[in-house]
Formats: structure tokens, C-alpha cells, sequence
């Protein structure tokens, strides 16, 4: 062996293999963790950008209690502007939409083509603002002189028709897209005269219980066919993110207004949610720190096993640099190939991940994010140089 | 040339001895050439090991001022101590400090660290055949006796380019000829690098017509 070759092999020599092991395991988990909670929160943020009902925002709904002691009262139902400045007051809300109802009779015809007359159906109609609606049709506008009338209907419609009306008389069963084709005529009276328009059905919402039509349309409407009366309404729908749902739930309860309460308990697990979330990044935080411990561990346990040979090298004039160069070429190698097991072990994990999701109908980000790779690499630049600055202290 | 490499001792005092009564060495003015041979003689637990301690960088514990040519070393860093001890000063340590791990001949061969080979390896084995350790060659240092290990240290601090060469009892367990074989060739080899050499434990045996006496 020449000079520089019997170095590295007292060097390596000293090491012992448990401990080496030990560093590794103690980077990879640590590097793992990092990586993990800087994907996950891009999968988090993902989903609450694509999917908005997930764990973002919320959609509320609120109405003024009928009892038996208002039920005379035409008026006490709905909302008014105070009603909203209270809301608006607290601060936690993101916007509030305030459905317009029709001041008009509206009755629908659906005509069945070969037979005289058809169905037809006192109705009712309503409108909100497009960004409340879960699921705005391409085709959901409406324009003074259009003939055809978009309307958005409640997914459970079709639903209790498919599997309570239809089965019970023997008709066939409707998918959305068939619904979708039918026509059928809206005839509108009011004060100030009639209309008949052509309905059509271009979309359903599981958000929103009512049968919905363009804003433009409904205002068109109330002011053509009603006498002059302000609009209240006595629906709102509000939106808030998930975290602040207990501050309006208080309100509501104080206020005896109602809501759906299946949403605020959604929104009470998802702050739930985001607490443990918080949690786990804590925990994690303090596993990521005690790996990190552990690896600088060894690089001491390292030199100190090393300490005869690294002494006596330096006593018969070997340069500390070529001794710090080798430790951190070494540790470089294995930080490089931690590195690259946790990049591995965190794609493997996002495979799995994906399955799970799509089991729940989640679309989740395509691949690791950007992120977590930088992040992993500058974690492992970071500890090679705690490492490095731990060895440069070499003395004798 | 050798101007340049004069060791002086400027009031060096160690920081144990402090009390202890005048001597030759401590807390004088001392200069040693470059080329001339010294012999420390003292009463164990003096401070013979603790002069090699100073004079090659490992014991800071002392007062007053070490100076090689015009450079203080007591403000040398440890990279320039590491240097010096590469390209000036070669020990041979009373501990040894050899690599029982290795060879003797990877032991011998790892003195010049990174410098070229100031020998051809004919002559290192010409060296090795005369201290009678030529057929110990490959083998383990952690398995040779005591004394083979001291000869495997004296080569290898032979076995370099050096203005000073320390050496801190090298002889303790050899015996008479290989002691007289050893202390012939490092005067020789002394001369040939024109180099100073400082020694400890010189017994009455040899001649030491040769050597400056310095008494702790």
C-alpha cells in the first residue's frame, strides 16, 4: 500500500460499521420526514385549489327559522341588511351571496311529444351569484331577447326521481346527460303581464337545494313582470374557510337561524384536521431534529474512534486537509446516497398515496413537487456542511 | 543555511516545572544549530519528553518564546505545525506512534507523508537489513516485540527530507548491537541532511565525543 492508500485505510479502518448505520438510519428518516411534510403540504395545497370542498373553503348555507310564532309574519323570515352587517361584522367570512327568489307565478310544462297537454308544475326559481354555484355550466348565461332559459337543478331531484318516482310508475331511469336534452316550457305571469320561455336543464348542484337561473335572468324577470317592490331574501349562502366555521356557527346559534349542520360538523373535522396536521408537522419537526442530532453524533464518534490515527497522522506531517477531505468526500457519498434513498422511498410512498386517493376520487399532484426535491437537496448540503464544519475542528 | 534553521529557546518554561530550580534548558536563552548533535541528559520526570513535546509543536504548556530560524513558533497554527513537522522536524516519539494496523514496511513507507520518496527503496532496505528487521517486513506492527517496533520507528523517521531530527529515547529496549548499528546511521544520515539531531536516553556506552550535553 502506498502512503495515501494506507491513510484511507487506518481511516476507514476505525469506523465502525453500527454506528455508521445508525447515522444513515437516523439522516434517512429525518431526510424522509422533511421530504414527506414538504410533499404532503403541496398535495394539501393542491387539493384545496382543485377541489375547493375539500378542506378549504366552505359553503354555507343560512335561513331565518319558521316557527309558529312567525309563521303570520311575512317579513320576519328574511334577511335583512343589519342581518348581513352582523355576519359581515365578524370577520371570518369570505363573501356572502344572497339568493333573489321570484316575485312572479312560474309554472313548467314539459310537453311529451304525440300526446295532448303534458306535465306541468307550479315552480319556483331562484339566483345567486355564478361563484357560489359548485358547478357553473359552459352555457349558464342569459341575455335580454334569449328565448332559452338555463336551468341549474338539485342533484337529489334527479336522484329521488331515478330511485323513488321512476321505479314506482315503471319509467325508465335518467342519466344528467339525457336530462340535459329535454325542453320544456316556463310560462311566467305577474302583474305587469305574462311570458312563456323554453326551459332547459344545464347542470346540477349537490351545493345548492333550489332550482337555480341566471341572475341576469331573475332580475329581468322580477323588474318586467312585478310591481316595483324591494328584494329580500331569506337565503344566504356564505363561504369561509373551514378554520373559522366555529366563530359563525356561534353566531347562528345566537341569532336561531338555520344551516345545514352536516357542513359545520365537516367544518369542525377539518379544523380538527388541520390541528392534527399541526401536530404531526411538530412531531415531525422534533424526529427531524433528533436524526439530524444523531448524524452529527456520529461524525463525532467518527473522528474521536479515529482520534489515534488522525493525531499520529498529523504528528508525522500528513495535512489535516487531506484527513478533512476524505471524511467529507466520504460523507458526501453518503449524504448523496441518502439523498437518493429518501427520493426513492418518498416516490414509492406517492404511488402508494395516489392509489389511496383515487380510491376516494382525489386528484393528487402528478409527481413529487419541485419542492421536495430542493428541499431534500438543501437539507443534505446542509448537514454536509454542519458535518464539515464539525470536522474542520479537528486539532492537534 | 543552517541560520535558518536554528531551534532557540527563548526563557521556555514549563508550566509544570514552575518552582523548580535553574537548569541548563529551562528559562534560558538557548540556541541550537542546524547540523550539531545535542544529547538532553536529566533525571526522569524532568522534562526531557516535554522539550520534544515543545520543540515539535504538541506541548503549549510553557512560557517564554520557541523560535526555528526568525519564525515564533508559538504563533504557529496547526496547519504550519503540521507543515514544519512534514518538511523540517522528524520525532521519533517515546510512545512510537506507529499503526499497529499496518505493515512495518507501509509504517516506514508513510513518513514522507506526501512528499515524493526522499530514498530509493534499495537504500530503506539497505537500512532495514543492517537494523535486522528486513524479515519483518510485512507483517503487522500490532505483532512485533517492543524493540522490533522501535527500529520501525527510527526508519521511519529516517526515512524523509528533515533539518531536525528528535528523537526521545529510541534506544530503550534495543540491544547493544542493533543500538550501535541505530545510532551509526542516524549520525550518518544526520550528516548527509546536513541536519541537527536532539536526542534523550543516550546511554555511557557510546561515544559522545560527537554530542553537545545539555542537563536538565
Amino acid at each position: 500500500m502506498g502512503p495515501r492508500k494506507s491513510i484511507t485505510f487506518l481511516l476507514r479502518k476505525t469506523q465502525s460499521p453500527l454506528q455508521l448505520i445508525a447515522g444513515i438510519f437516523g439522516s434517512f428518516v429525518g431526510i424522509f420526514i422533511v421530504g414527506l411534510a414538504v410533499q404532503l403540504y403541496a398535495e394539501y395545497t393542491h387539493l384545496i385549489s382543485n377541489q375547493g370542498n375539500v378542506a378549504g373553503y366552505q359553503f354555507i348555507i343560512i335561513n331565518k327559522k319558521v316557527s309558529a310564532l312567525n309563521t303570520l309574519k311575512r317579513d320576519i323570515s328574511q334577511f335583512s341588511s343589519e342581518d348581513l352587517d352582523r355576519i359581515r361584522d365578524l370577520g371570518v367570512v369570505e363573501d356572502i351571496g344572497v339568493f333573489k327568489s321570484n316575485q312572479f307565478s312560474v309554472e313548467g310544462i314539459l310537453q311529451i311529444p304525440g300526446q295532448n297537454g303534458g306535465f306541468g308544475s307550479e315552480m319556483f326559481l331562484e339566483s345567486v351569484e355564478d361563484q357560489f354555484i359548485d358547478q357553473t355550466p359552459e352555457d349558464w348565461n342569459w341575455k335580454i331577447g334569449d328565448e332559452t332559459v338555463p336551468l341549474i337543478l338539485p342533484t337529489d331531484f334527479l336522484n329521488l326521481y331515478n330511485f323513488n318516482f321512476a321505479p314506482s310508475r315503471g319509467l325508465p331511469v335518467l342519466s344528467q346527460k339525457t336530462t340535459k336534452l329535454a325542453r320544456f316550457s316556463i310560462s311566467i305571469s305577474g302583474e305587469k303581464g305574462q311570458e312563456t320561455f323554453v326551459g332547459r336543464i344545464a347542470g346540477y348542484s349537490s351545493r345548492i337545494n333550489s332550482i337555480l337561473v341566471p341572475l341576469s335572468f331573475m332580475e329581468f324577470a322580477n323588474e318586467k313582470f312585478t310591481a316595483n317592490t324591494p328584494q329580500k331574501s331569506g337565503k344566504i349562502i356564505v363561504s369561509i374557510k373551514d378554520d373559522k366555521i366555529a366563530t359563525l356557527y356561534k353566531l347562528i346559534k345566537e341569532l336561531d337561524w338555520e344551516t345545514n349542520e352536516d357542513k359545520l360538523r365537516s367544518g369542525k373535522f377539518a379544523a380538527i384536521l388541520e390541528l392534527l396536521i399541526s401536530i404531526m408537522v411538530l412531531v415531525g419537526l422534533l424526529i427531524v431534529a433528533v436524526s439530524f442530532s444523531s448524524t452529527i453524533l456520529y461524525v463525532i464518534l467518527a473522528i474521536n474512534k479515529s482520534r489515534y490515527e488522525i493525531d499520529t497522522l498529523m504528528l508525522i506531517g500528513v495535512p489535516r486537509t487531506f484527513i478533512v477531505r476524505w471524511y467529507i468526500g466520504n460523507l458526501g457519498m453518503i449524504n448523496a446516497f441518502i439523498g437518493i434513498g429518501a427520493g426513492i422511498a418518498l416516490i414509492l410512498f406517492k404511488n402508494k398515496l395516489d392509489e389511496f386517493a383515487a380510491g376516494y376520487s382525489y386528484q393528487l399532484l402528478e409527481k413529487l413537487h419541485f419542492t421536495t426535491y430542493l428541499i431534500i437537496c438543501s437539507t443534505l448540503l446542509f448537514i454536509t456542511l454542519i458535518q464539515y464544519l464539525r470536522i474542520r475542528k479537528l486539532d492537534r | 543555511m543552517s541560520d535558518s534553521f536554528t531551534l532557540r529557546l527563548q526563557q521556555v518554561l514549563p508550566i509544570p516545572l514552575v518552582g523548580r530550580g535553574a537548569n541548563s534548558i529551562w528559562h534560558q536563552n538557548i540556541s541550537l544549530s542546524c547540523g550539531r548533535n545535542y544529547q538532553i541528559l536529566a533525571p526522569s520526570g524532568t522534562g526531557k519528553s516535554t522539550l520534544i513535546g515543545i520543540l515539535n509543536g504538541i506541548r503549549k504548556d510553557y512560557t517564554g518564546e520557541v523560535f526555528l530560524g526568525d519564525e515564533n513558533l508559538n504563533k504557529a497554527s496547526l496547519d504550519r505545525w503540521v507543515e514544519i513537522r512534514r518538511k523540517f522536524i522528524s520525532t521519533v516519539y517515546q510512545d512510537l506512534r506507529l499503526f499497529d494496523q499496518l505493515t512495518a514496511a507501509e509504517n516506514i513507507s508513510l513518513s514522507g507523508g506526501f512528499e515524493d520518496p526522499a530514498f530509493s527503496k534499495e537504500e530503506v532496505l539497505e537500512w532495514c537489513v543492517s537494523l535486522q528487521i528486513e524479515g519483518k517486513l510485512n507483517e503487522k506492527v500490532g505483532k512485533l516485540s517492543y524493540g522490533q517496533k522501535q527500529r520501525v520507528a527510527i526508519l521511519r523517521a529516517l526515512n524523509r527530507k528533515y533539518r531536525w531530527l528528535l528523537m526521545d529515547e529510541p534506544f530503550s529496549h534495543l540491544d547493544l548491537d542493533n543500538m550501535r548499528t541505530a545510532f551509526d546511521l542516524i549520525k550518518e544520515q544526520c550528516k548527509v541532511q546536513q541536519a541537527g539531531l536532539i536526542i534523550t536516553g543516550l546511554d555511557h556506552r557510546f561515544n559522545q565525543d560527537e554530542f553537545e550535553t545539555l542537563e536538565i
